[in-house]
């Protein structure tokens, strides 16, 4: 029970029963009224408003009213007497008002006693019963006895003339032994003289007094009490003594001892912490922020002084949004206060992260009254290494989220916490769909995973790394060949596995398909190499062949037909037959091989054609070759285009077969076609080799023009021609994207012409380039004291067509040069040699005929710098041990 | 009786058209190179030549261009072994130059002897 729960209940014992009213008031509020108060005023009504005495109060005494009210929030005052108009049922009724105030832990409270003003007696003389004097008395003593605070009353000379219950209580002596003595009359008493002399102080100064002292209890102890003195009069206005209420405030003092002290531990606290302070009161509307609230936001202290408005409307989220703070009804403030993070604005305008809580505080004094009070905290720092934490766990998830390989982490217990969506996307399940124990197993056939688990766990047990290839299993329990790599990692002290997954599918079906690739060019070397080798036995084997089928038949048709052997040479015919029919076989199979397109040049097919041709045609037909190009590179099957001027020279021949003439074959690289080639062939645009085959024969019949390209038409006799020539020849060039044309005149000649699109590419057969080098026109000096190396050189340039002459004693060849350089167009000498070195000669050589070209032959030649030997006239270097293919290279390149 | 010379550098196939074509009552000359052959041609009344092609030094479409500018319309056979890449053109070549028959080695006695036949009775 709180303390004004126990005064109201003392009250109501005590004065309900007397015949004045009385009234309690915490403040301007009663807050006990006895029965006879309520009878008069009716001040029993609950409506808060009509609980303020000054309610009832006239009006012509509110002035007063308000003043002591006013006076009261300033301090406790001395017991007075007041004269107070009351409103009661329309007219008015003037009492004898006695206030005394007293405190309460704290809270102060009015005591009022209304007694009949004598002016109102004497006016109602006549119908109410009279009042006498030792009633009053009686009824007085009663009320400062209820009174918890000591009061004590002296005559003029400091004797105690009257006390309350409380004062015996405080003093522990008994009113009896007090009353009509002075303080120091009794030996109890101590500090007598100075209780004693402050009240005949006050009594000779004839005033009021209200002061801090202190006084000593009946336990003897001190205690700090505030003592309201005043003088009274008697009823003729003489000075009779003097009053004394003592509040005992002791336990207030310490309190407020206490409350400093700890306001001071707050303070530092609050400092200490960087924790700011704020406290709203949203009855009255006003806010506090603590120094170090101004502090946190960048001002000075008390420099930020926002409206309650503003301040609630000074937070913003991570997005820098302005957040309104309680902007929902009183109900939602408390779980909206209750500590959030929110951003806000300081003094320079930039954001920083601070922590709020708060709570909502409701006070007994004015429950009507909202306050919320909390803190601030600035906690940019931590906001700042959370974020940035954060941000780091972002940036190394998107990595292995961007990863190409699936990965995922299982705990020891093999439970699967994460897997990125390379792995959700590998194995077709759901982002958490297997984050449960046993999930992660759901991959495997129990087969496989039995196997998976004794590598994990031995990976676990070694700490190692360890990888390994294993099938694994989809959501649709499709087989996913992969290699797993197993890291054990520690995290608090436990081990986590990271697996990376790759995906061996594509690369087992690439494997597959380069095997495939690598079975296909073996096979395709297998089917060349049976090719050749067919190419080269079969000759042989057809004539091996010959006797024996021949010798057979001719046994058989020698013998009686009833002969025994006959059967016997039957089998060997049979036998041999199909030996014969092998071979063919192989013929026609190496022939499909050398239909193979390869990237060669034109004109070397023609030389070839022409070396054939020239042996068999008539001297009377000559033939003219004009290769005006040799970068005519063409990708065809080589025999299909021997076989293509095969034909047409042929045809050509054949014209002109009786009367002689001139066979003119001609080709030429274009780099676009004219506007005729363009329409007469419909060709695309680009670069073409174009070789013309001309004859000056009879020509070809116009009628006949237009079918000479049909399958078996031919114009020859039979046995002369298949009709099948040109008909091939148009089919293998069309094949290839070119176009075969034909211009004849009667008795003048015909002229067929096939365009083949020129080959960017690189020829199949690079050594094409080398036999373009025509070295008959070169005489070469070659020195090498070395006879191995010097007969080989030797042997290598002739077959390449050079003149030479070979020394193989340096001096001679020196002597040599001296007479007979001018007719020579190379130098290749060997660097190291007795006599006179290799860097000489060529000194002396390039003195002499500076055109000369020189190559010096040089092994790991101590001092000979390249730079030393360029300035000495050396054109290109051969290191030893020479290679053949890279020494006539290197003279082909020496003269281009 | 007709004469008959036979051009193979392999004599196995000379040997055997030799038994064969002496039998029907043929005079049989072998030379083992188109030189023999020319030589053996110049100094004989020969009635039909039987050439292979493929041989060293003088090859058989020699053989035949040489014979074609002496005489026209002599019968001339040719065979080969046939193997390599142009064998095919070879023969037909043998043919264009003007060889009556062209066989693909090993052909069959009896066609060759009704081909011999045909060309010299």
């Amino acid at each position: 029970m709180d303390i004004s729960a126990q005064l109201l209940q003392s009250y109501s014992v005590n004065f309900d029963k007397l015949i004045y009213p009385v009234i309690l008031l915490d403040g301007e509020y009663i807050i006990y009224s006895n029965r006879e108060a309520i009878r008069l005023f009716n001040c029993d009504l609950p409506e808060r408003q009509k609980n303020s005495l000054i309610y009832y109060v006239d009006d012509s005494y509110m002035d007063l009213m308000r003043n002591r009210f006013e006076n009261l929030k300033n301090g406790l005052q001395v017991p007075a007497q007041f004269t107070l108009g009351m409103k009661i049922s329309n007219s008015i009724l003037v009492f004898i008002a006695i206030s005394l105030d007293i405190s309460l832990d704290g809270i102060k409270y009015t005591h009022l006693v209304f007694y009949p003003s004598p002016e109102k007696e004497e006016m109602e003389q006549s119908t109410s019963e009279p009042k006498t004097i030792g009633a009053n008395l009686n009824f007085l003593n009663k009320l400062i006895d209820t009174i918890p605070n000591p009061i004590y009353y002296k005559n003029l000379d400091g004797v105690y003339i009257g006390c309350n219950q409380a004062f015996v209580e405080f003093m522990g002596v008994g009113k009896e032994k007090l009353l009509g003595k002075k303080p120091h009359d009794m030996p109890s008493i101590i500090l007598a003289n100075i209780y004693h002399d402050g009240d005949m102080n006050l009594i000779t100064n004839k005033k009021s007094e209200i002061y801090e002292g202190k006084a000593r209890d009946a336990k003897g102890e001190i205690r700090d009490v505030m003592y309201y003195k005043t003088v009274f009069h008697d009823s003729k206005g003489i000075l009779g003594g003097m009053v004394c209420t003592m509040i005992d405030i002791t336990r207030q003092k310490e309190a407020r001892r206490e409350l400093k002290e700890s306001e001071v531990r707050v303070k530092l606290a609050l400092e200490a912490s960087m924790l700011g302070l704020w406290d709203l009161n949203l009855s009255r509307h006003t806010i506090y922020l603590s120094p170090e609230y101004h502090i946190i936001l960048g001002y000075s202290p008390n420099e930020f002084q926002p409206k309650l408005e503003e301040w609630l409307s000074s937070f913003y989220d991570y997005n820098n949004n302005k957040i309104e703070l309680l902007s929902g009804s009183l109900h939602t403030i408390r779980e909206k206060i209750d500590e959030k993070q929110y951003k806000v604005k300081t003094k320079d305008g930039s954001f920083k992260w601070v922590l709020l809580k708060g709570k909502i505080i409701e006070q007994a004094y004015s429950k009507y009254e909202y306050r919320i009070t909390g803190t601030i905290r600035d906690i940019s720092a931590q906001k700042e290494a959370e974020l940035a934490v954060q941000e780091s766990e972002m940036r190394f998830r998107s990595v292995l989220e961007a990863s190409n390989d699936a990965i995922a982490i299982l705990l020891n217990d093999i439970t699967l916490v994460y897997w990125n969506k390379k792995a959700t996307a590998l194995f077709g399940y759901a982002q958490d769909e297997l984050f449960k124990v046993g999930g992660f197993t759901q991959l495997f056939a129990p087969d496989d995973w039995h196997k998976f688990y004794q590598i994990l766990s031995g990976a676990m047990l070694n700490s190692e790394q360890t990888t390994v290839e294993i099938s694994m299993k989809n959501a649709n329990n499709m087989i996913i060949p992969a290699l797993v790599t197993i890291t054990p990692i520690l995290i608090k002290r436990e081990v986590n596995l990271v697996l990376t997954i790759k995906d061996l599918s594509t690369e087992i079906k690439a494997m597959e398909e380069k095997k495939k690739l690598e079975e296909q060019l073996r096979h395709a070397q297998k089917m060349e190499t049976i090719g050749t080798l067919a190419g080269g036995i079969a000759h042989d084997f057809n004539n091996i062949l010959t006797p024996i089928l021949g010798y057979t038949q001719m046994a058989m048709s020698d013998l009686p037909d009833q002969s025994p052997l006959l059967e016997d040479l039957q089998h060997v015919y049979k036998a041999a037959g199909r030996a014969r029919d092998l071979v063919k076989q192989i013929l026609t199979f190496s022939r499909r091989l050398e239909t193979e397109k390869l990237v060669i040049f034109a004109h070397l097919i023609i030389n070839e054609v022409v070396g054939l041709i020239t042996a068999t045609i008539p001297t009377n037909i000559r033939i003219n070759k004009k290769i005006h190009a040799k970068n005519d590179q063409v990708f065809i099957a080589p025999t299909q285009l021997h076989q293509v001027i095969m034909n047409i020279c042929t045809n050509a021949y054949q014209a002109m077969k009786e009367d002689g003439g001139v066979l003119t074959i001609e080709l030429d690289v274009l780099d676009q076609l004219s506007i005729e080639e363009t329409s007469s062939t419909g060709l695309a645009s680009g670069q073409y080799v174009r070789m013309k085959i001309g004859d000056t024969g009879k020509g070809i019949d116009p009628s006949i023009m237009s079918r000479i390209f049909e399958p078996f038409f031919t114009t020859k006799s039979v046995g002369e021609g298949t009709g099948l020539g040109l008909s091939v020849a148009h089919g293998i060039i069309k094949d290839s994207n070119g176009s075969i044309q034909v211009k004849s005149t009667i008795n003048f000649g015909t002229e067929f012409t096939v365009y083949l699109p020129k080959s960017k590419e690189e020829t199949t057969e690079i050594k094409t380039s080398k036999s373009g080098f025509d070295a008959k026109k070169y005489k070469a000096i070659l020195v090498d004291d070395d006879n191995d190396v010097l007969s080989l050189l030797k042997k290598v340039m002739l077959s390449m067509g050079f003149y030479v002459s070979d020394f193989i004693k340096s001096e001679n060849a020196r002597q040599f040069i001296q007479k007979d350089i001018h007719s020579f167009d190379l130098l290749i000498t060997d660097q190291i040699m007795p006599d006179v070195q290799g860097i000489d000669l060529v000194k002396l050589a390039k003195e002499l005929k500076p055109g000369i070209k020189t190559i010096l032959i040089t092994g790991y030649s101590a001092g000979l710098t390249d730079e030393n030997a360029k300035k000495s006239g050396v054109d290109k270097f051969l290191l030893k041990p020479i290679i053949i293919d890279n020494f006539a290279e290197t003279l082909a390149q020496i003269f281009s | 009786m007709s004469k008959i010379l036979i051009v193979d550098d392999d004599l196995e196939i000379s040997g055997l058209l030799l038994k064969l074509l002496s039998r029907k009552n043929y005079e049989v000359f072998i030379a083992s190179s188109g030189a023999d052959a020319i030589q053996i041609f110049n100094s004989n009344q020969i009635d039909l030549i039987v050439t292979d092609i493929v041989m060293p030094e003088i090859g058989g479409l020699e053989v035949i261009r040489i014979v074609r500018g002496i005489n026209e319309s002599l019968p001339i056979i040719a065979m080969s072994g046939g193997a390599l890449i142009n064998s095919g053109t070879y023969l037909t070549m043998a043919k264009q130059l003007g060889a009556k028959y062209a066989f693909q080695k090993p052909f069959d006695l009896n066609e060759f002897s009704l081909a011999v036949q045909s060309l010299i009775g």
